[in-house]
């Protein structure tokens, strides 16, 4: 599993424990978050991302 | 706790010495500051001033470097030294989300996202604007305080914001009861520290001044996905960098190197010491790609009374043709620049 954090805001995305309440369950990787997602701290794109951190 | 865990905390390696220094000056400053504002002699008072001025300066970049969740590992822990230093920095009125918001929608928008019209403030009310041009001849920033003065009582101008009411006024009561007494008993003191207040609203909007060459869009609350989001180009393109020196780092420390702001918004999540190297290696060591100090200060003191009246929403002026060229002029001396853009103004 990766980490993955906003070169904007520093928001980190563990695909460990995905993002519930933004309706991405836990375990769902990078990949598949749709491209359109936006960061749910400050709003920039996935592309914004850079992996911050493979855990396993 | 074992000793060292304070340490971990901190996101970057470097974090202790450069983000720990950087707060445990201003803090200092700060105490130095306030306590050197209450001794009878003027020359300590100005001195005391200057420092306090300049903590508080501190304080303000610092509190970005939180926003940016830059200082600690946890974005929490970010969060808490943020909101604490905006009680130093004097912007404790609204929230520190409040302040976020606004600085993450000008850079994910890649604009000058704002709620208040002061262009059209300024047209309905000329009074204000005579009033406020006269002050600024005498280098007082007006201008930004009238910006202070709506962010003081921002839960009762700014409708979205009305459900902070209760903590907007408990933050006036505590603040507004410290001046006032400050005032009541000490007059000189709290005359000093509003001036060392002056002082860092100066600093903050001298260096935002230039900082971009678009204008404003009263868009702070609109869900519309601005049509630059995402245009790195762009963004660059009408971003510039106004470092104190390109060759004397250090000076650039004075503001915690804000100058390099092509490189703050090429990575927003790097730290303040790092911004140099990024910069270099970025964009090179040429100094033509940045406004020499000795341009800004011109700007500064010639433009300080149009600039206030030169505003006005959803004007870009000539976007196509500035860029580059808005550079050009800039290190010539030869554009206005703009007031109100500091990030402590969350509207």
């Amino acid at each position: 599993m990766k980490r993955w954090q906003c070169q904007m805001c520093g928001f980190i995305y563990d695909e460990a424990d995905g993002l519930p309440d933004h309706g991405i369950a836990p375990g769902t990787r990078w990949e598949d978050i749709p491209d359109d997602w936006t960061c749910p701290d400050c709003g920039t794109s996935k592309g914004q991302f850079e992996m911050a951190e493979r855990v396993a | 706790m074992n000793p060292g865990s304070a340490i971990a905390t901190f996101k970057n390696p470097e974090g202790p010495l450069y983000h720990g220094g950087a707060v445990a000056y201003a803090l200092l400053a700060y105490g130095v500051g306030i306590a050197g504002l209450f001794q009878p002699s003027w020359i300590t008072n100005g001195l005391a001033t200057l420092l306090l001025a300049h903590g508080m300066t501190i304080a303000a970049y610092m509190l970005h470097e939180c926003g940016h969740n830059i200082v600690f590992a946890e974005n929490s822990a970010n969060a808490r030294l943020g909101r604490f230093l905006t009680w130093i920095c004097g912007a404790s009125y609204g929230t520190y989300e409040d302040i976020r918001f606004k600085h993450f929608r000008h850079h994910v928008d890649v604009d000058d996202v704002v709620w208040f019209d002061y262009g059209r403030f300024f047209r309905e009310h000329p009074g204000v604007l005579r009033a406020t041009q006269v002050l600024e001849w005498f280098y007082v920033p007006a201008h930004d305080l009238i910006m202070h003065f709506i962010m003081i009582f921002t839960s009762f101008v700014i409708p979205q914001r009305r459900d902070q009411r209760a903590r907007n006024v408990a933050v006036i009561l505590v603040r507004g009861a410290l001046f006032l007494t400050a005032l009541w008993f000490f007059p000189k003191a709290a005359l000093c520290y509003a001036l060392a207040f002056m002082i860092m609203i100066t600093v903050l909007r001298f260096m935002d001044s230039l900082q971009h060459d678009y204008g404003y869009h009263l868009t702070l609350f609109s869900k519309e996905p601005s049509p630059r989001q995402g245009d790195l180009a762009f963004e660059q393109e009408h971003t510039f960098s106004n470092p104190h020196s390109f060759e004397d780092s250090w000076l650039n420390w004075l503001t915690l190197n804000f100058g390099f702001h092509n490189a703050h918004h090429a990575k927003p999540i790097t730290p303040w010491w790092r911004l140099p190297a990024l910069h270099r290696e970025l964009f090179g060591d040429d100094a033509a790609n940045v406004i020499p100090l000795s341009a800004q200060l011109r700007i500064f003191h010639k433009y300080r009374v149009s600039r206030v009246a030169d505003g006005s929403a959803d004007d870009d002026g000539d976007l196509e043709a500035w860029g580059r060229s808005f550079l050009v002029a800039a290190r010539e001396g030869r554009v206005e620049g703009g007031n109100a853009a500091s990030f402590l103004t969350s509207f």
